[in-house]
């Protein structure tokens, strides 16, 4: 009896154990490049600011990144505002009259006589004198007396 | 009007206008044409004396008949464009002379008869050395230039420089003069005004004054330097060399006023 049952035993046994199948290489390198990755991943959490940093991030819901988001988007919002208002005030700028830049005055306050006729008049007489100073004969000299040579000889 | 007549007509105005457009060419022949000839004519004197230098080396080292016409022709080619030059540059003179202004009309027609006398004098001379001339015969002919310039020629060249250089000194300083009067008229609205003060450019107009009257007696020596005897030729060279050396004092002067000028005009557009 003992023998018959210990028969079944093995047969049920036999009929349940599932036979044995080769994993496919592909599997394989699945697990372990998942095993490879895990390591690391275990490895790098277990450094402790990196740790919180992972534990806050877990903590991070839709709710908090579309409050960044909208955020964003105010902050450009107004930045675009204030640039468009600063144009404005440039283009105004332009509308008044240009300073006179034949001779700018820099660093002193023009007179009521910066802009008088006659005055302006003098300046321009006294930069045409200036330039006719440069061209005078006894500057450039291009008349000065050639050097002929009048003394033809042979001699040695 | 029938056509004939109307094509005449225009042919008439063509004609009229063409020659009156090519006759205002030939007249504008002016100071800067004529440098431009002076420093064409001295570079083909140049470039002659140049070849005429190696020939002469030439034959003074071999002594063939072969270097010697070689010579003879280098010396005569340069001989001819040496007094060619010479009456171009005294012609770009002439013109300068002509053209300055402030000349008073007897300086000017003394200075251009003088240099007139000496171009026809180049002039006659023209082609006076011959193919057929030796060494010597070309030696002794150019041996009457070097004595007709150093007599003569180059008394013409040093007055008319001199009265050219003087009166663009006298004509730069006349301008400054009118320009002073014009700005005291304006410093004294200015002072009535009251509306700035004047004080530095009072001290300015009197130094302008002072560097215009030193310019003036410096004009005034080149002269009196220049003319000290009578108008001769010996050591011409130095009394101009003298006098060069005033008028450019007085030119320094002129620049100091213009200097002054531009500082004057600085303060007066600027506010106190």
């Amino acid at each position: 009896m003992e023998t018959k049952q210990n028969n079944k035993v093995t047969e049920n046994l036999e009929q349940k154990v599932p036979p044995v199948v080769k994993p496919s290489p592909i599997e394989v390198f699945k697990k372990t490049i998942s095993g490879f990755l895990g390591t690391i991943k275990t490895k790098i959490l277990a450094v402790p600011p990196i740790n919180k940093i992972y534990v806050l991030l877990k903590k991070i819901t839709k709710k908090h990144v579309r409050t960044v988001v909208f955020g964003f988007a105010a902050i450009l919002l107004v930045f675009i505002i204030l640039r468009v208002l600063l144009v404005n005030q440039v283009v105004r700028l332009n509308v008044f009259d240009p300073v006179p830049v034949d001779k700018p005055i820099t660093g002193h306050k023009p007179s009521i006589y910066a802009t008088d006729p006659v005055i302006l008049e003098i300046e321009s007489k006294s930069i045409e004198i200036g330039e006719a100073l440069d061209s005078v004969e006894l500057k450039k000299a291009e008349l000065r007396e050639p050097g002929y040579d009048f003394e033809i000889d042979f001699d040695k | 009007m029938n056509k004939k007549s109307l094509a005449v007509l225009i042919s008439f105005i063509f004609v009229l206008v063409y020659t009156s457009t090519a006759f205002s060419q030939d007249n504008a022949f002016d100071y800067k044409k004529a440098y431009n000839d002076h420093v064409y004519s001295l570079q083909l004197y140049s470039d002659a004396h140049d070849q005429y230098l190696i020939q002469k080396d030439k034959y003074l080292q071999f002594e063939t008949l072969a270097s010697k016409t070689d010579a003879q022709e280098a010396t005569r080619e340069m001989l001819n464009r040496r007094d060619e030059s010479l009456r171009v540059y005294l012609s770009a003179l002439r013109i300068k002379v002509m053209e300055t202004d402030l000349l008073t009309i007897e300086t000017q027609q003394d200075v251009l008869s003088q240099l007139d006398i000496e171009i026809s004098w180049y002039e006659t001379q023209k082609n006076k050395y011959l193919e057929t001339d030796s060494l010597e015969d070309l030696i002794n002919k150019s041996n009457e230039t070097m004595s007709r310039y150093e007599t003569h020629t180059k008394l013409a060249i040093y007055n008319s420089l001199l009265e050219v250089n003087s009166a663009e000194v006298l004509e730069i300083r006349t301008e400054q003069e009118s320009i002073l009067i014009r700005l005291e008229e304006k410093l004294i609205e200015i002072e009535e005004n009251k509306n700035k003060n004047t004080q530095k450019i009072a001290t300015w107009v009197g130094d302008v004054k002072i560097e215009l009257e030193q310019s003036k007696a410096q004009e005034e020596l080149a002269k009196t330097f220049y003319y000290d005897e009578k108008q001769s030729y010996k050591n011409v060279d130095k009394r101009y060399g003298g006098a060069f050396d005033y008028l450019e004092l007085a030119l320094t002067s002129l620049e100091k006023v213009d200097g002054y000028f531009k500082e004057i005009l600085q303060e007066i557009k600027t506010a106190d």
